[in-house]
Protein backbone atom coordinates (compact mmCIF):
# COMPACT_ATOMS: atom_id res chain seq x y z
CA UNK A 1 0.00 0.00 0.00
CA UNK A 2 2.68 2.36 0.80
CA UNK A 3 4.74 1.75 -2.24
CA UNK A 4 1.65 1.83 -4.35
CA UNK A 5 1.20 5.32 -2.70
CA UNK A 6 4.48 6.05 -3.47
CA UNK A 7 4.77 5.04 -6.90
CA UNK A 8 1.10 6.95 -7.94
CA UNK A 9 2.23 9.96 -6.26
CA UNK A 10 5.33 9.79 -8.35
CA UNK A 11 3.78 8.93 -11.85
CA UNK A 12 1.10 11.74 -11.21
CA UNK A 13 3.93 14.88 -10.86
CA UNK A 14 6.10 13.40 -13.82
CA UNK A 15 3.09 13.23 -15.81
CA UNK A 16 1.75 16.54 -14.43
CA UNK A 17 5.15 17.94 -15.10
CA UNK A 18 5.39 16.54 -18.66
CA UNK A 19 1.55 17.72 -19.36
CA UNK A 20 2.14 21.47 -18.34
CA UNK A 21 5.48 21.54 -19.90
CA UNK A 22 4.15 21.44 -23.11
CA UNK A 23 3.88 24.08 -25.61
CA UNK A 24 0.51 25.29 -26.34
CA UNK A 25 -0.33 23.95 -30.01
CA UNK A 26 -2.19 27.52 -30.89
CA UNK A 27 2.00 29.35 -30.37
CA UNK A 28 3.41 30.82 -33.54
CA UNK A 29 5.96 28.94 -34.89
CA UNK A 30 9.40 28.93 -34.21
CA UNK A 31 12.04 29.80 -36.07
CA UNK A 32 13.90 27.11 -37.22
CA UNK A 33 17.40 28.75 -37.77
CA UNK A 34 18.83 31.89 -35.96
CA UNK A 35 22.39 33.96 -36.43
CA UNK A 36 24.41 35.72 -33.88
CA UNK A 37 26.97 37.87 -34.19
CA UNK A 38 29.61 38.12 -31.64
CA UNK A 39 32.62 40.39 -31.58
CA UNK A 40 35.55 40.13 -29.37
CA UNK A 41 38.31 42.75 -28.44
CA UNK A 42 41.05 42.56 -25.58
CA UNK A 43 39.67 38.16 -24.69
CA UNK A 44 36.29 40.49 -23.78
CA UNK A 45 32.63 40.41 -25.63
CA UNK A 46 32.13 44.38 -27.20
CA UNK A 47 29.33 43.52 -29.19
CA UNK A 48 26.88 40.64 -29.50
CA UNK A 49 24.61 39.46 -27.13
CA UNK A 50 25.88 37.72 -23.47
CA UNK A 51 23.05 35.23 -23.47
CA UNK A 52 22.01 33.75 -27.04
CA UNK A 53 18.64 31.98 -26.55
CA UNK A 54 17.16 29.57 -28.90
CA UNK A 55 14.74 26.48 -29.03
CA UNK A 56 16.08 23.03 -29.26
CA UNK A 57 15.50 22.12 -32.72
CA UNK A 58 16.67 25.49 -34.02
CA UNK A 59 20.30 25.55 -36.41
CA UNK A 60 22.14 27.94 -34.94
CA UNK A 61 25.03 30.00 -36.61
CA UNK A 62 27.12 31.98 -34.92
CA UNK A 63 29.31 34.47 -36.50
CA UNK A 64 32.56 35.69 -34.66
CA UNK A 65 34.89 38.12 -35.07
CA UNK A 66 38.12 38.60 -33.21
CA UNK A 67 41.24 41.01 -32.90
CA UNK A 68 43.47 37.96 -32.16
CA UNK A 69 44.11 34.31 -33.47
CA UNK A 70 42.06 31.99 -31.26
CA UNK A 71 39.97 29.35 -31.55
CA UNK A 72 35.92 29.70 -30.82
CA UNK A 73 34.52 26.78 -28.94
CA UNK A 74 31.03 25.56 -27.99
CA UNK A 75 30.91 23.89 -24.53
CA UNK A 76 28.80 20.54 -24.97
CA UNK A 77 28.19 20.62 -28.48
CA UNK A 78 31.86 20.91 -28.57
CA UNK A 79 32.38 22.85 -32.06
CA UNK A 80 34.74 25.20 -32.49
CA UNK A 81 36.10 27.81 -35.58
CA UNK A 82 39.57 29.25 -36.02
CA UNK A 83 39.69 33.03 -35.55
CA UNK A 84 42.26 34.87 -37.64
CA UNK A 85 42.65 38.67 -36.18
CA UNK A 86 39.54 40.68 -37.63
CA UNK A 87 38.35 38.18 -39.86
CA UNK A 88 34.61 36.86 -39.46
CA UNK A 89 34.29 33.23 -38.77
CA UNK A 90 31.33 31.51 -39.01
CA UNK A 91 30.13 28.30 -37.14
CA UNK A 92 26.59 26.51 -37.81
CA UNK A 93 25.59 23.88 -35.97
CA UNK A 94 21.71 22.01 -35.52
CA UNK A 95 20.67 23.19 -31.44
CA UNK A 96 19.63 19.70 -30.84
CA UNK A 97 20.06 19.10 -26.59
CA UNK A 98 18.81 21.45 -24.25
CA UNK A 99 20.99 23.42 -22.01
CA UNK A 100 23.18 26.11 -20.97
CA UNK A 101 26.16 26.29 -22.58
CA UNK A 102 29.66 28.18 -22.65
CA UNK A 103 31.79 29.58 -25.09
CA UNK A 104 35.12 30.31 -25.41
CA UNK A 105 38.30 31.57 -26.48
CA UNK A 106 39.89 28.11 -26.45
CA UNK A 107 43.56 29.70 -26.03
CA UNK A 108 43.36 31.86 -23.34
CA UNK A 109 40.13 29.89 -21.84
CA UNK A 110 38.14 33.08 -21.59
CA UNK A 111 34.54 32.94 -21.31
CA UNK A 112 32.85 35.31 -23.86
CA UNK A 113 28.85 34.06 -24.16
CA UNK A 114 26.69 31.52 -22.90
CA UNK A 115 24.37 29.75 -25.50
CA UNK A 116 21.10 28.77 -24.13
CA UNK A 117 18.75 26.25 -25.67
CA UNK A 118 15.35 25.97 -24.22
CA UNK A 119 13.71 22.48 -24.15
CA UNK B 1 49.53 -14.38 2.84
CA UNK B 2 48.79 -10.53 4.57
CA UNK B 3 52.21 -9.31 3.21
CA UNK B 4 51.28 -10.65 -0.44
CA UNK B 5 47.75 -9.09 -0.62
CA UNK B 6 49.10 -5.81 1.53
CA UNK B 7 52.10 -5.30 -0.94
CA UNK B 8 50.24 -6.23 -4.18
CA UNK B 9 47.85 -3.38 -4.84
CA UNK B 10 50.90 -1.06 -3.86
CA UNK B 11 53.10 -2.97 -6.51
CA UNK B 12 50.33 -2.75 -8.66
CA UNK B 13 49.87 1.10 -8.46
CA UNK B 14 53.92 1.85 -8.53
CA UNK B 15 53.91 0.05 -11.70
CA UNK B 16 50.19 1.26 -13.36
CA UNK B 17 50.96 4.82 -12.38
CA UNK B 18 54.48 4.67 -14.76
CA UNK B 19 52.45 4.37 -17.99
CA UNK B 20 50.48 7.13 -19.48
CA UNK B 21 52.14 10.18 -18.04
CA UNK B 22 51.10 11.98 -21.37
CA UNK B 23 47.39 10.88 -21.25
CA UNK B 24 44.82 13.07 -22.15
CA UNK B 25 41.56 13.92 -21.21
CA UNK B 26 38.18 15.79 -21.93
CA UNK B 27 37.45 18.84 -19.80
CA UNK B 28 35.55 18.32 -16.90
CA UNK B 29 33.36 20.26 -14.33
CA UNK B 30 31.02 21.20 -17.12
CA UNK B 31 27.38 21.62 -16.88
CA UNK B 32 25.08 22.16 -18.97
CA UNK B 33 21.80 21.77 -16.61
CA UNK B 34 18.85 25.02 -17.31
CA UNK B 35 16.94 25.96 -14.04
CA UNK B 36 13.88 24.32 -13.03
CA UNK B 37 10.79 25.83 -14.58
CA UNK B 38 8.64 27.36 -12.37
CA UNK B 39 5.92 24.69 -12.71
CA UNK B 40 8.62 21.43 -11.60
CA UNK B 41 9.09 23.91 -8.59
CA UNK B 42 5.60 24.23 -7.45
CA UNK B 43 4.58 20.68 -8.66
CA UNK B 44 7.70 19.20 -6.73
CA UNK B 45 6.85 21.48 -3.38
CA UNK B 46 3.26 20.39 -3.07
CA UNK B 47 3.39 16.51 -4.27
CA UNK B 48 6.01 16.55 -1.35
CA UNK B 49 3.59 18.28 1.40
CA UNK B 50 1.02 15.30 -0.46
CA UNK B 51 3.15 12.94 -0.30
CA UNK B 52 4.24 13.18 3.70
CA UNK B 53 0.66 13.83 4.62
CA UNK B 54 -0.88 10.62 3.06
CA UNK B 55 2.47 9.28 5.14
CA UNK B 56 0.70 10.98 8.40
CA UNK B 57 -2.37 9.39 7.65
CA UNK B 58 -2.09 5.94 6.10
CA UNK B 59 1.49 4.71 7.05
CA UNK B 60 1.35 2.33 9.84
CA UNK B 61 4.33 0.33 11.39
CA UNK B 62 6.95 -1.68 10.59
CA UNK B 63 5.71 -5.28 11.18
CA UNK B 64 8.52 -6.57 11.35
CA UNK B 65 12.59 -6.11 11.51
CA UNK B 66 13.37 -7.54 8.50
CA UNK B 67 16.27 -9.79 8.60
CA UNK B 68 19.43 -9.65 6.52
CA UNK B 69 19.75 -12.01 4.37
CA UNK B 70 23.63 -12.99 3.61
CA UNK B 71 25.54 -15.35 0.80
CA UNK B 72 28.44 -16.37 1.82
CA UNK B 73 31.14 -16.31 -1.24
CA UNK B 74 33.67 -18.83 -1.87
CA UNK B 75 37.57 -17.46 -0.99
CA UNK B 76 38.50 -18.53 -4.78
CA UNK B 77 35.94 -15.84 -5.68
CA UNK B 78 36.28 -13.78 -2.80
CA UNK B 79 40.11 -12.92 -2.97
CA UNK B 80 40.48 -12.06 -6.59
CA UNK B 81 37.57 -9.85 -6.31
CA UNK B 82 38.50 -7.83 -3.31
CA UNK B 83 42.63 -7.95 -5.20
CA UNK B 84 40.41 -6.49 -7.91
CA UNK B 85 39.01 -4.13 -6.05
CA UNK B 86 41.99 -2.98 -4.66
CA UNK B 87 43.65 -2.23 -7.89
CA UNK B 88 41.25 -0.74 -9.54
CA UNK B 89 41.10 2.22 -6.66
CA UNK B 90 44.37 1.97 -5.87
CA UNK B 91 45.30 1.81 -9.20
CA UNK B 92 43.38 5.12 -10.21
CA UNK B 93 44.78 6.94 -6.67
CA UNK B 94 48.54 6.29 -7.97
CA UNK B 95 48.10 6.87 -11.65
CA UNK B 96 46.21 9.93 -11.05
CA UNK B 97 49.02 11.40 -8.50
CA UNK B 98 51.70 10.13 -10.80
CA UNK B 99 49.64 12.26 -13.84
CA UNK B 100 48.88 14.79 -11.15
CA UNK B 101 52.53 15.75 -10.30
CA UNK B 102 54.25 14.88 -13.54
CA UNK B 103 51.64 15.52 -16.52
CA UNK B 104 49.77 18.20 -18.27
CA UNK B 105 49.13 20.82 -15.91
CA UNK B 106 46.19 22.25 -17.69
CA UNK B 107 43.03 20.69 -16.25
CA UNK B 108 41.26 19.59 -19.28
CA UNK B 109 44.00 17.83 -20.48
CA UNK B 110 44.87 15.77 -17.55
CA UNK B 111 42.32 13.06 -16.12
CA UNK B 112 43.53 13.74 -12.60
CA UNK B 113 41.28 16.02 -11.58
CA UNK B 114 38.10 14.09 -13.55
CA UNK B 115 39.53 10.76 -11.58
CA UNK B 116 39.55 12.79 -7.95
CA UNK B 117 36.03 15.01 -8.48
CA UNK B 118 34.18 13.18 -10.72
CA UNK B 119 35.45 9.41 -9.79
CA UNK B 120 36.09 9.82 -6.07
CA UNK B 121 33.81 12.58 -4.76
CA UNK B 122 30.84 11.47 -7.02
CA UNK B 123 31.09 8.25 -8.92
CA UNK B 124 32.29 6.20 -5.60
CA UNK B 125 29.48 7.79 -3.39
CA UNK B 126 26.72 6.77 -5.86
CA UNK B 127 27.90 3.03 -5.77
CA UNK B 128 27.57 2.98 -2.35
CA UNK B 129 24.41 3.53 -2.46
CA UNK B 130 23.67 0.67 -4.53
CA UNK B 131 26.60 -1.64 -3.42
CA UNK B 132 28.36 -0.37 0.11
CA UNK B 133 31.16 -1.89 1.59
CA UNK B 134 33.72 -1.72 -1.98
CA UNK B 135 35.05 1.57 -0.03
CA UNK B 136 36.12 -0.50 2.97
CA UNK B 137 37.34 -3.48 1.04
CA UNK B 138 39.37 -1.32 -1.24
CA UNK B 139 40.05 2.06 0.53
CA UNK B 140 43.43 3.13 -1.41
CA UNK B 141 44.73 5.79 1.52
CA UNK B 142 44.08 2.33 3.96
CA UNK B 143 45.94 0.25 1.98
CA UNK B 144 48.78 2.84 1.83
CA UNK B 145 48.55 3.10 5.78
CA UNK B 146 48.68 -0.21 6.52
CA UNK B 147 51.78 -0.98 4.07
CA UNK B 148 52.92 2.37 5.82
CA UNK B 149 52.65 1.12 9.20
CA UNK B 150 53.08 -2.65 9.39
CA UNK B 151 50.35 -3.78 11.51
CA UNK B 152 47.55 -1.64 12.67
CA UNK B 153 47.80 0.10 15.85
CA UNK B 154 45.50 -0.23 18.53
CA UNK B 155 46.55 4.02 19.24
CA UNK B 156 48.88 5.07 21.83
CA UNK B 157 45.55 8.10 22.66
CA UNK B 158 41.68 7.36 23.57
CA UNK B 159 39.40 9.13 21.11
CA UNK B 160 37.57 11.44 22.01
CA UNK B 161 36.37 13.69 19.18
CA UNK B 162 33.64 12.03 17.65
CA UNK B 163 33.39 12.94 13.98
CA UNK B 164 34.60 16.27 14.41
CA UNK B 165 38.22 15.90 12.11
CA UNK B 166 35.80 14.00 8.91
CA UNK B 167 33.86 17.19 9.26
CA UNK B 168 36.62 19.34 8.85
CA UNK B 169 38.26 17.88 5.95
CA UNK B 170 34.85 18.12 4.68
CA UNK B 171 34.27 21.69 4.86
CA UNK B 172 37.78 21.99 3.28
CA UNK B 173 37.21 19.87 0.69
CA UNK B 174 34.18 22.45 0.07
CA UNK B 175 36.22 25.17 0.38
CA UNK B 176 38.67 24.07 -1.61
CA UNK B 177 35.70 23.05 -4.68
CA UNK B 178 34.33 26.29 -4.71
CA UNK B 179 35.95 29.25 -3.20
CA UNK B 180 39.80 28.07 -4.43
CA UNK B 181 38.90 26.00 -7.50
CA UNK B 182 42.56 26.84 -9.24
CA UNK B 183 44.00 24.65 -6.89
CA UNK B 184 41.38 22.00 -6.84
CA UNK B 185 41.74 21.89 -10.37
CA UNK B 186 45.44 22.11 -11.04
CA UNK B 187 46.54 18.89 -11.40
CA UNK B 188 50.10 19.19 -9.38
CA UNK B 189 48.28 21.15 -6.51
CA UNK B 190 45.64 18.73 -5.99
CA UNK B 191 48.62 16.06 -5.57
CA UNK B 192 50.12 17.34 -3.33
CA UNK B 193 46.85 18.08 -1.62
CA UNK B 194 46.40 14.41 -1.73
CA UNK B 195 49.71 13.27 -0.83
CA UNK B 196 49.67 15.86 2.81
CA UNK B 197 46.22 14.36 3.13
CA UNK B 198 47.71 10.41 3.01
CA UNK B 199 50.63 11.55 5.33
CA UNK B 200 47.59 13.05 7.57
CA UNK B 201 45.87 9.80 7.81
CA UNK B 202 49.35 8.09 8.55
CA UNK B 203 49.89 10.33 11.57
CA UNK B 204 46.45 10.34 12.96
CA UNK B 205 46.81 6.15 12.66
CA UNK B 206 49.84 6.36 14.71
CA UNK B 207 48.26 8.66 17.65
CA UNK B 208 45.06 7.05 17.37
CA UNK B 209 45.09 3.54 15.80
CA UNK B 210 43.93 3.16 12.71
CA UNK B 211 40.70 1.69 12.72
CA UNK B 212 39.62 4.53 14.78
CA UNK B 213 41.01 6.96 12.64
CA UNK B 214 39.42 5.71 9.43
CA UNK B 215 36.38 5.32 10.91
CA UNK B 216 36.17 9.05 12.45
CA UNK B 217 38.73 11.08 10.73
CA UNK B 218 38.92 9.95 7.12
CA UNK B 219 36.56 12.20 5.18
CA UNK B 220 35.47 9.78 2.62
CA UNK B 221 35.20 6.34 4.63
CA UNK B 222 32.56 8.58 6.69
CA UNK B 223 30.67 9.74 3.74
CA UNK B 224 30.58 6.29 1.27
CA UNK B 225 29.49 5.01 4.93
CA UNK B 226 26.65 7.41 5.17
CA UNK B 227 25.67 6.75 1.25
CA UNK B 228 25.65 2.81 1.85
CA UNK B 229 23.06 2.84 4.91
CA UNK B 230 20.92 3.60 1.67
CA UNK B 231 22.17 0.24 0.17
CA UNK B 232 20.36 -3.11 -0.28
CA UNK B 233 23.55 -4.75 -0.64
CA UNK B 234 26.38 -4.73 1.27
CA UNK B 235 29.69 -7.02 0.60
CA UNK B 236 32.46 -7.40 2.97
CA UNK B 237 33.59 -10.37 5.51
CA UNK B 238 33.28 -12.81 2.51
CA UNK B 239 29.66 -12.55 2.16
CA UNK B 240 26.82 -10.48 -0.17
CA UNK B 241 24.46 -9.04 2.37
CA UNK B 242 20.97 -8.22 1.34
CA UNK B 243 18.80 -5.62 3.68
CA UNK B 244 16.29 -3.16 4.04
CA UNK B 245 17.85 0.43 4.20
CA UNK B 246 14.79 0.97 5.98
CA UNK B 247 15.23 -1.04 9.17
CA UNK B 248 18.70 0.60 8.97
CA UNK B 249 17.74 4.28 8.75
CA UNK B 250 15.19 3.31 11.28
CA UNK B 251 16.90 1.13 14.22
CA UNK B 252 20.42 2.68 13.67
CA UNK B 253 21.25 6.17 15.14
CA UNK B 254 24.38 8.33 15.37
CA UNK B 255 25.90 9.01 18.70
CA UNK B 256 27.25 12.23 18.45
CA UNK B 257 26.13 15.40 17.18
CA UNK B 258 29.03 15.77 14.90
CA UNK B 259 28.08 12.83 12.75
CA UNK B 260 24.54 14.89 12.63
CA UNK B 261 26.35 17.97 11.46
CA UNK B 262 28.07 16.43 8.64
CA UNK B 263 24.86 15.10 7.53
CA UNK B 264 23.25 18.46 7.62
CA UNK B 265 26.26 19.62 6.05
CA UNK B 266 26.18 17.30 3.01
CA UNK B 267 22.62 18.65 2.46
CA UNK B 268 23.61 22.53 3.51
CA UNK B 269 27.00 22.60 0.86
CA UNK B 270 25.25 20.78 -1.97
CA UNK B 271 22.38 23.96 -1.16
CA UNK B 272 24.91 26.78 -1.29
CA UNK B 273 26.69 25.46 -4.34
CA UNK B 274 23.74 25.73 -6.27
CA UNK B 275 22.85 29.13 -4.65
CA UNK B 276 26.08 30.68 -4.92
CA UNK B 277 25.66 30.58 -9.23
CA UNK B 278 22.17 32.32 -9.09
CA UNK B 279 21.29 35.93 -9.74
CA UNK B 280 19.41 35.70 -5.84
CA UNK B 281 23.21 35.59 -4.95
CA UNK B 282 24.42 38.08 -7.35
CA UNK B 283 21.66 40.38 -6.49
CA UNK B 284 22.21 40.19 -2.41
CA UNK B 285 26.42 40.68 -2.83
CA UNK B 286 26.21 42.94 -5.81
CA UNK B 287 23.09 45.29 -5.46
CA UNK B 288 21.94 44.71 -2.16
CA UNK B 289 24.67 44.34 0.28
CA UNK B 290 27.49 46.38 -1.87
CA UNK B 291 30.29 44.55 -0.47
CA UNK B 292 33.52 42.08 -1.26
CA UNK B 293 31.98 38.61 -3.23
CA UNK B 294 34.46 36.75 -1.83
CA UNK B 295 34.57 37.19 1.91
CA UNK B 296 30.64 37.63 1.28
CA UNK B 297 29.50 34.39 -0.39
CA UNK B 298 32.26 32.58 2.25
CA UNK B 299 30.02 33.95 4.98
CA UNK B 300 26.91 33.00 3.47
CA UNK B 301 28.47 29.44 2.79
CA UNK B 302 29.13 29.32 6.53
CA UNK B 303 25.83 30.66 7.52
CA UNK B 304 24.16 28.18 5.00
CA UNK B 305 25.15 25.01 7.75
CA UNK B 306 24.53 26.69 10.75
CA UNK B 307 20.98 27.70 9.41
CA UNK B 308 20.31 23.76 8.49
CA UNK B 309 21.37 22.60 11.93
CA UNK B 310 19.31 25.47 13.80
CA UNK B 311 16.41 24.55 11.70
CA UNK B 312 16.68 20.98 12.65
CA UNK B 313 17.33 21.76 16.34
CA UNK B 314 14.41 23.89 16.39
CA UNK B 315 12.16 21.45 15.00
CA UNK B 316 12.90 18.80 17.11
CA UNK B 317 12.65 20.98 20.35
CA UNK B 318 9.40 21.90 18.81
CA UNK B 319 8.43 18.00 18.56
CA UNK B 320 9.65 17.73 21.95
CA UNK B 321 7.46 20.53 23.04
CA UNK B 322 4.76 19.00 21.74
CA UNK B 323 5.25 15.12 22.64
CA UNK B 324 6.42 16.42 26.36
CA UNK B 325 8.85 13.75 25.58
CA UNK B 326 10.86 12.64 28.22
CA UNK B 327 14.36 12.52 26.18
CA UNK B 328 16.74 15.29 26.36
CA UNK B 329 17.00 17.80 23.08
CA UNK B 330 20.18 16.06 22.23
CA UNK B 331 18.81 12.64 22.11
CA UNK B 332 15.68 13.40 19.75
CA UNK B 333 17.93 15.38 17.54
CA UNK B 334 20.09 12.16 17.46
CA UNK B 335 17.22 9.73 16.95
CA UNK B 336 16.07 11.38 13.79
CA UNK B 337 19.33 12.29 12.19
CA UNK B 338 19.63 9.14 9.73
CA UNK B 339 15.87 9.86 8.65
CA UNK B 340 18.17 12.88 6.87
CA UNK B 341 19.94 10.81 4.67
CA UNK B 342 17.72 10.12 2.17
CA UNK B 343 16.79 14.08 1.48
CA UNK B 344 20.83 14.86 1.83
CA UNK B 345 22.10 12.39 -0.76
CA UNK B 346 18.93 12.57 -3.30
CA UNK B 347 19.63 16.32 -3.39
CA UNK B 348 23.10 15.53 -3.95
CA UNK B 349 22.69 13.25 -6.99
CA UNK B 350 20.08 15.63 -8.44
CA UNK B 351 22.53 18.32 -8.26
CA UNK B 352 25.34 16.66 -9.59
CA UNK B 353 24.24 13.86 -12.01
CA UNK B 354 23.95 15.91 -15.06
CA UNK B 355 28.22 17.06 -14.54
CA UNK B 356 28.83 13.43 -13.40
CA UNK B 357 27.16 12.07 -17.29
CA UNK B 358 28.93 15.29 -18.99
CA UNK B 359 31.83 14.23 -17.33
CA UNK B 360 31.39 10.85 -18.83
CA UNK B 361 31.05 12.12 -22.08
CA UNK B 362 27.22 11.39 -21.98
CA UNK B 363 25.22 14.63 -23.16
CA UNK B 364 21.95 14.56 -21.47
CA UNK B 365 18.98 17.32 -22.56
CA UNK B 366 18.15 20.10 -20.04
CA UNK B 367 14.42 19.00 -19.78
CA UNK B 368 15.29 15.66 -19.16
CA UNK B 369 17.52 16.64 -16.36
CA UNK B 370 14.23 18.19 -14.34
CA UNK B 371 12.65 15.33 -14.66
CA UNK B 372 15.04 13.57 -12.88
CA UNK B 373 16.01 15.74 -10.59
CA UNK B 374 12.55 16.43 -9.54
CA UNK B 375 11.76 12.66 -9.49
CA UNK B 376 14.63 11.84 -6.81
CA UNK B 377 14.01 15.31 -5.22
CA UNK B 378 10.65 14.14 -4.05
CA UNK B 379 11.69 10.21 -3.74
CA UNK B 380 14.21 11.01 -1.38
CA UNK B 381 11.76 13.13 0.47
CA UNK B 382 9.26 10.62 0.52
CA UNK B 383 11.57 7.73 2.05
CA UNK B 384 13.08 10.49 4.44
CA UNK B 385 9.64 10.98 5.80
CA UNK B 386 8.67 8.12 5.78
CA UNK B 387 11.66 7.18 8.07
CA UNK B 388 11.06 9.60 10.49
CA UNK B 389 7.47 8.67 10.56
CA UNK B 390 8.54 5.08 11.65
CA UNK B 391 10.99 6.18 13.84
CA UNK B 392 8.28 8.37 15.33
CA UNK B 393 6.17 5.27 15.65
CA UNK B 394 9.05 3.06 17.73
CA UNK B 395 9.77 5.67 20.03
CA UNK B 396 6.05 7.50 20.64
CA UNK B 397 3.47 4.11 20.65
CA UNK B 398 0.91 5.85 21.01
CA UNK B 399 -0.42 6.72 17.53
CA UNK B 400 -1.95 10.31 18.12
CA UNK B 401 1.82 10.99 19.51
CA UNK B 402 3.33 9.70 16.81
CA UNK B 403 1.11 11.91 14.75
CA UNK B 404 2.02 14.97 16.68
CA UNK B 405 5.46 14.16 16.72
CA UNK B 406 5.91 14.29 12.78
CA UNK B 407 4.04 17.61 12.24
CA UNK B 408 7.34 19.96 13.27
CA UNK B 409 9.47 16.87 11.03
CA UNK B 410 6.92 16.96 8.06
CA UNK B 411 7.20 21.47 7.90
CA UNK B 412 11.50 21.13 8.10
CA UNK B 413 11.32 18.62 5.23
CA UNK B 414 8.51 20.21 3.05
CA UNK B 415 11.04 23.21 3.81
CA UNK B 416 14.14 21.55 3.04
CA UNK B 417 12.72 20.10 0.10
CA UNK B 418 11.11 23.49 -1.30
CA UNK B 419 14.76 25.56 -0.74
CA UNK B 420 16.19 22.56 -2.49
CA UNK B 421 14.16 22.58 -5.59
CA UNK B 422 13.70 26.65 -5.42
CA UNK B 423 17.92 26.96 -5.83
CA UNK B 424 17.72 24.68 -8.79
CA UNK B 425 15.08 26.84 -10.05
CA UNK B 426 16.68 30.31 -9.45
CA UNK B 427 18.00 31.83 -12.86
CA UNK B 428 22.12 31.91 -13.53
CA UNK B 429 23.53 35.02 -12.70
CA UNK B 430 25.70 36.12 -15.98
Amino acid sequence: MKITVLIVVLVLILGGAYYFTQAPKSEEATSTSTEFVLRVSGKALVDGPEVMTVKKGTMVTIRVTADEAEEFHVHGYDRSVDLEPNVEASLTFLADTAGRFHTELEGSKTEIATLEVLP
Amino acid sequence: MKFFRNSLPIAAVVALAGLPLAANAHAFGQQYSLPLPVTFYVLGGVAAFIVSCALLVFAGPERSIESARTTAIPKRIWNPLVVAIELVLGGALGIGIMLGLFGNQSASENVFPYLFWIGLVLIVPYVSMLVSGIWELGNPFKIIVDNVQPESQPGKRPWKHGYLPALIGYVLLIVLELFFPVFGTTPRVLAIIVLLYIAYLNIGSIRYGTKVWFEHAEFFSVFFALAGKLAPVRVGQQSVTTSSPVSRLVNEAPVTLSLLAFILFALAATAFDGFRETETMATLIIDLLKTDWFVTSFIIFLLFPVGFYALYAGALLAMKKLVRGSKSLRDYMLLFAYSLIPIAFAYHFAHYFSLMLNSLGIMISADRVWYVQLAIIVFGHAFAAYISHQVALREFPERGRALLSQLPMLVLMVFYTAFGLWVLSQPFAL
